[in-house]
């Protein structure tokens, strides 16, 4: 009975997404239909496990997260991926594969990379078949994302968005840019000792003085540190300025005290 | 029975004075002898033994006849059991070995059998592994009853079991969760400490955890015994030089070059030391099933930007001002990449450098002397706890001298006395 209302709901869920201006009670209509959806017998974790109930939750929670990307609702996100890798993983032996699961693979995946969940992204890297890496394009584009940005390769992230399989991966690239920004910038202490505004800019894909400044300060309130100075048209970095070393008095009083603690208790 | 080898009659003997002495110890040793029986006894010896050991029926194969009463402790009858099981496992007939494990399971066991009954559950994962039936539900269950009972010895050899499920089944977050939230009794022997230890290296390196991982690993070939468990010193190893390779540091190649199977790795120490990204890509071509076999594969994959960071600091080594165009040609990337893939790397640590954006050029930092900084002398201060932690535990472990009467030794090297408990019973 609820089965037959949430097929129903899943496909004006389907046929509202194809419109290219969604109705703005959206989030209701998936709201509602996922009070119906928990209360089919064979939502996990449960012990009754029937292929067909099986097969209409994940169709719903399918559109659900395809809902949920286009309204940009976090915690709803978080819930369907964990409901939808629940049901891909430890049902595989009932349900066939869905057509959409390595799509949803790989939007898991690129989720975790853009909320900087490395340690996870490499663990649910794990239960993807390795030939996946390279044949599957969604899997294929989580795992070059990735490679980029250890790598450092930040060009390639921010021309990724021009060849992203699909369209709900663009929510999270989006993502990933903006931190791509500020990574950048935190290199920029370390490698540069001085650094033209213009040079800067251009790095940094900002278009004149007042972008940079403005992107300066919300660096500087982000990572906590005042890094920055500009004189005249260069940018310069103040912690290579020459410090002098301090002498580290009282770890070396502590260190002189232990040596002679140990010496007396040896000799 | 004149062709069972005496030490198996030995070892029957001593079992059945260990069940009426209630001795633990005993029933530990004697399962070191286990695997030397495997090549000596075939089922159909053991099947005579059983004939002749027990005053009750039991089923063994086609063989059922009664028994005159010679052994009667259970004890006795849960090590041939084990003896069963592991012949049984050797001619592959894995049904009637579960049978039997489970029916020995079932019964309640006194509490110097535990080794006994940890061995069995060692092979009940065994054989489930061979059926490629690989569902964790079961073994939680009896590790709760293991927990319930204060058995360690079977809750060490059932978390290694359960552990050793989740990643075979790549289930890594699971076992991470379940290595963190159970404790690894300290108790065990040396052998269940090696393989936990192993599995926590594996799931530490999965989730990027690459120092401790190799403190794992390091304790795990420790544990290892010397002789013997060549295969398992060698995943050690092989996991170990992937670590070292994913730290930064590149592993010293003499002492690995005895070893056979690791010479793919090897390769791969290789073209990372060169930094060269196509040699990386054709070792991993090369080799894909080797490592994807070992379960090494994701690894492996992640070596790629370690090959373009030792690359940039052979190039920085040699080389005092260099145009970032001729970094892109070295290294084999795209110039315009290169830029933030140096700067990136100088985040990191990797080089000593900095960029000089209007000449597009990578110049390197004159090399400070390190005498005029502290490093030398937190070096030396770090040798020096390392020292005297060393002499404090070494004053710890002294102890006085076993009183025990040698002259009772043996000069048969065969025999094996089990009345000299010494300290090292470790295996």
């Amino acid at each position: 009975m609820s089965l037959l209302a949430l097929k129903q709901g899943t496909s004006t869920l389907e046929l509202n997404l194809s419109v290219p201006n969604p109705p703005p009670d959206l989030l209701n209509i998936v709201n509602s239909l996922w009070q119906v959806a928990i209360q089919v017998p064979s939502m996990p974790p449960s012990a009754v496990k029937n292929e067909f109930e099986l097969k209409g939750i994940r169709d719903f929670f399918e559109s659900a997260l395809k809902c949920y990307i286009k309204c940009a609702d976090f915690t709803g996100i978080e819930q369907c991926f964990e409901i939808l890798t629940n049901l891909y993983q430890d049902y595989s032996e009932i349900l066939k594969d869905s057509e959409d699961q390595w799509k949803i693979w790989g939007l898991y995946l690129t989720y975790l990379l853009s909320y900087n969940k490395i340690e996870e992204f490499h663990s649910e890297l794990e239960s993807v078949p390795w030939n996946l890496y390279t044949e599957n394009k969604y899997i294929q584009f989580a795992v070059t994302l990735e490679q980029f940005f250890m790598e450092g390769n930040y060009q390639e992230v921010l021309s990724a968005k021009n060849h992203s399989p699909s369209s709900e991966f663009d929510f999270f690239i989006n993502r990933i840019s903006d931190t791509i920004r500020f990574e950048i910038a935190s290199s920029f202490e370390k490698a540069y000792e001085k650094l033209s505004v213009e040079g800067a800019c251009q790095l940094l894909k900002l278009n004149n003085h007042s972008e940079l400044t403005a992107f300066l300060q919300a660096y500087a309130e982000r990572s906590g540190k005042d890094i920055w100075r500009i004189d005249n048209n260069e940018l310069l970095i103040k912690s290579n300025e020459k410090k002098t070393h301090e002498i580290p008095k009282w770890q070396l009083i502590n260190q002189a005290l232990n040596y002679a603690i140990e010496l007396e208790r040896i000799v | 029975m004149a062709d069972l080898p005496a030490s198996l009659i030995k070892a029957l003997d001593s079992l059945e004075k260990a069940a009426e002495s209630k001795d633990s110890k005993i029933c530990a040793l004697s399962l070191r002898l286990l695997h030397g029986f495997r090549s000596k006894i075939n089922l159909s010896t053991l099947a005579s033994l059983f004939k002749i050991c027990f005053n009750k029926e039991v089923q063994w194969g086609e063989n059922q006849t009664v028994y005159t009463v010679q052994y009667k402790s259970a004890e006795v009858a849960l090590y041939l059991s084990i003896l069963s099981v592991m012949l049984l496992i050797k001619e592959n007939r894995l049904r009637e070995a579960e049978e039997i494990t489970k029916f020995e399971l079932q019964k309640t066991h006194s509490r110097n059998s535990q080794p006994l009954i940890a061995k069995l559950y060692y092979y009940l994962g065994y054989i489930y592994e061979l059926k490629a039936d690989l569902d964790v539900k079961e073994f939680l269950q009896y590790y709760r009853t293991s927990c319930l009972k204060h058995d360690t010895f079977s809750q060490a050899v059932l978390i290694n079991v359960i552990l050793r499920f989740y990643l075979l089944t790549n289930k890594v977050r699971l076992a991470k969760e379940f290595s963190e939230k159970t404790g690894f009794p300290d108790t065990s022997g040396y052998p269940e400490i090696a393989r936990n230890q192993f599995y926590l290296g594996k799931i530490k390196a999965l989730t990027l955890n690459y120092t401790e991982s190799h403190g794992h690993l390091v304790q795990a070939a420790r544990k290892a015994p010397e002789n013997g468990a060549k295969g398992f010193k060698l995943a050690v190893e092989k996991l170990r030089i992937l670590i070292e390779l994913l730290m930064g540091t590149i592993p010293s190649r003499k002492s690995l070059l005895a070893m056979k199977g690791v010479i793919p790795y090897v390769d791969l120490i290789r073209a990372v030391r060169m930094g060269e990204l196509d040699k990386f890509a054709e070792v991993l071509d090369n080799n894909k099933t080797i490592y994807i076999e070992d379960m090494n594969y994701s690894l492996v994959t992640r070596l790629r930007h370690i090959v373009i960071k030792s690359g940039l600091k052979r190039i920085n080594l040699a080389y005092s001002a260099i145009s970032i165009q001729d970094v892109a040609y070295k290294l084999g990337l795209k110039p315009q990449d290169t830029e933030f893939i140096i700067a990136k790397a100088i985040r990191d640590g990797v080089i000593e450098a900095f960029i000089d954006h209007e000449s597009k050029e990578l110049k390197s930092k004159t090399i400070e002397d390190v005498y005029t900084t502290n490093d030398p002398q937190t070096f030396l201060q770090k040798r020096i706890d390392f020292c005297i932690g060393l002499r404090n535990d070494t004053v710890k472990a002294m102890q006085f001298p076993q009183n025990k009467n040698n002259a009772e030794v043996k000069e048969n090297n065969e025999d094996i006395d089990f009345d000299l408990l010494s300290d090292d019973d470790d295996f």
